[in-house]
């Protein structure tokens, strides 16, 4: 008869050699098949190649395969990237393949690994052992490895980009001098300065990947990935983004790119800190200001162009109005512009540009307000403003001649909005006049006045000035939501 | 089969032999595996090997106070050593004094190389291991202890 416990022990001995198998296949793999240890083993082999003097003898005699890192804690890096990079600070290690190389140009000697680790600059994941994790381009790791040529975005953490030497920080520089050329700065905020439409980037480098949105991005879903997809068309990743597309060439979206990942206000402790960066910390709080024609240029150009000509907006829907045009400067006085400017246009894209606003100095304000009339032109003489007006005929001229662009009650349509606070305050009878008379020469708005066939006499254009000056009165009886326009700003991005 | 027969190895009390050393092999492995999990491959300290430039820069019958580092560098006629400026006794930052070292914090005093001569410490500053980088700069192992009187010639 079969002994009944004949298959429990054939069992036993199957298990548990497949168990020892496992474990020693186990132990090998962890022990002599580990990545870093194979690589460390071949560093082992260069080593050897060139201990020809007493030096390389002595670092190979000194070299051991063990793990390697730098761990700073003021940084909170914890870098073993030294573990497989084993020749990044040797000298001698120019020739050999990667991962052995030394590290490209001189920013070594004044930023040491054992001070300043990889992952500052780098990004990735420091503690990783296997250059994928390193890199770390899935979900589970905020800040991936920068692409080499990204990684001058960080030298901002420490040292003033205008300060460094341009060659140094080609892209960087370029993105700087291209934020401002492309007019960034008329939507998006920096340093408190900036208009309000698109998101602050005051700390655009620290979002994480969690905080943009993948789904129409192709892979890698990187932050950099996103932001250089965002710069050669925003309507790609952001489906109702306000943004124009900047037209730039690859380079420039990449310089564009560097620029936005370098705006990241780290925690660095102030040992790290160049004195240039101290010194920009303090011209940030007491800057200087622009001449008028850096802020045309800066903060207004991206949406009014050179300003000489009106220009239908489809984001916008609506016009974007000449604000340089001959017909307005001469019409417009100096408290007009500024409480426009000073205040914004309710009810339109314009936003606030005073000092708790769009942070514009007010020397900067009055400097663009002088730049918008250096084409202005001395006004003729005015006989409407001595007649006295009938709003109600106004009321019927306006729904004749105005309401089709400007809208009924004024609230805007194909024209501006007319009936709003800060304009309805601001606007002298003498500026409402002349534009109703004169029109506006490079946007939409006829001359009514036109001395071959005047569309309106003096004594209609004094009943219309006395109906524009009730159209507050009438908004104010009606519900607050009457004032609300369909193409309220909303963000750039959602 | 009796007990009382010789023993002899037959295919069955080979194969429970088999089965029990597999298992305890097993067992063994595992629990080798499992006792080296305490003993981390890397502490997560920071970095104590300095480089403190090149060798050139410090000249003979020179000594050099790094402070950050809690080290004082010394160049002989025989070559460079480095001794700790941690006080043995509670790591207090010990000063230079005219015989040597003295800390501030219970009047420990030790002398030019760091032999106690005074006050509670227990042990003598530590002599820290000299060598070069890569790139030719002077490292010391804060990690690593030499015994006294160890040179380090370049």
């Amino acid at each position: 008869m079969r002994d009944p416990s004949r298959i429990y022990r054939w069992l036993l001995l199957v298990a548990s050699l497949l168990t020892v198998g496992y474990l020693v296949g186990a132990a090998v793999r962890e022990n002599y098949r580990a990545q870093w240890k194979v690589v460390q083993r071949q560093y082992q082999d260069i080593l050897r190649q060139k201990a020809t003097d007493d030096r390389g003898r002595e670092l190979l005699a000194k070299f051991r395969i063990d793990m390697k890192q730098a761990s700073i804690p003021a940084l909170g890096a914890v870098d073993r990237c030294v573990t497989c990079h084993n020749g990044i600070d040797d000298p001698r290690m120019t020739d050999v393949e990667q991962p052995h190389r030394t590290h490209p140009g001189h920013i070594l000697d004044k930023h040491p690994v054992d001070r300043f680790g990889c992952t500052v600059c780098h990004h990735g994941q420091g503690a990783a052992l296997t250059f994928r994790e390193a890199k770390a381009d899935d979900v589970f790791w905020d800040y991936p490895l920068l692409p080499p040529e990204m990684t001058e975005a960080a030298c901002v953490t420490c040292h003033d980009a205008e300060k460094l030497p341009p060659d140094q920080i080609p892209l960087l520089t370029a993105g700087m001098t291209l934020y401002q050329e492309k007019s960034c700065g008329s939507c998006h905020k920096l340093g408190g300065r900036g208009g309000a439409l698109g998101p602050a980037l005051d700390n655009e480098g620290a979002k994480t990947k969690h905080q943009l949105i993948m789904t129409s991005l192709k892979p890698p879903h990187t932050t950099w990935n996103w932001q250089l997809a965002h710069f050669r068309d925003p309507g790609s990743v952001v489906p109702d983004s306000l943004m124009r597309n900047p037209t730039v060439t690859r380079r420039q979206a990449l310089a564009l790119t560097v620029y936005v990942l370098s705006q990241w206000k780290r925690d660095v402790p102030e040992s790290y800190l160049a004195p240039d960066k101290i010194e920009q910390k303090y011209r940030a709080l007491h800057p200087t200001p622009l001449t008028g024609e850096q802020v045309y240029q800066q903060y207004c150009a991206a949406c009014h162009g050179n300003g000489t000509y009106s220009r239908w907006d489809k984001k916008f829907n609506r016009f974007v109005p000449a604000i340089r045009g001959v017909s307005l400067v001469s019409t417009a006085t100096r408290e007009y512009l500024q409480a426009n400017i000073e205040q914004g246009r309710p009810g339109t894209q314009m936003p606030a540009w005073g000092p708790h606003a769009g942070g514009l100095l007010p020397e900067e304000i009055a400097g663009v307000i002088e730049y918008l009339r250096s084409g202005a032109s001395a006004p003729p003489a005015m006989t409407v403003l001595t007649m006295r007006g009938d709003p109600n005929h106004g009321l019927s001229l306006f729904l004749r001649n105005c309401a089709g662009c400007h809208g009924m009650n004024g609230r805007g349509g194909l024209g501006p909005e007319i009936g709003n606070p800060v304009f309805r305050r601001a606007a002298s009878d003498e500026f409402i006049i002349r534009t109703i008379r004169n029109g506006r020469i490079g946007s939409a708005m006829p001359a009514f006045q036109r001395k071959e066939a005047p569309a309106l006499g003096d004594q209609d254009i004094a009943d219309l000035l006395a109906f524009l000056r009730t159209l507050g009165e009438q908004r104010g009886q009606k519900p607050m939501a009457q004032n609300v326009t369909t193409s309220a700003p909303s963000g750039g991005r959602p | 089969m009796s007990r009382l027969d010789p023993p002899r190895i037959n295919r069955r009390s080979f194969l429970s032999l088999a089965s029990l050393g597999s298992f305890f092999a097993a067992l063994g492995t595992a629990a080798a595996g499992i006792f080296r999990l305490p003993n981390p491959a890397v502490l997560p300290g920071p970095v104590r090997r300095f480089k403190l430039g090149p060798p050139e820069q410090f000249s003979a019958g020179s000594e050099t106070a790094f402070g950050e580092q809690n080290l004082v560098l010394f160049r002989d006629d025989d070559g460079f050593y480095a001794i700790s400026s941690t006080c043995t006794h509670l790591g207090c930052t010990v000063a230079r004094s005219k015989d040597g070292f003295a800390c501030p914090c219970h009047g420990s005093r030790f002398d030019s190389k760091g032999s106690v001569i005074g006050g509670p410490a227990p042990r003598p500053l530590p002599w820290l291991e000299v060598s070069r980088a890569a790139n030719g700069d002077l490292v010391v192992n804060a990690d690593n202890e030499v015994p006294e009187g160890t040179r380090y010639r370049v």
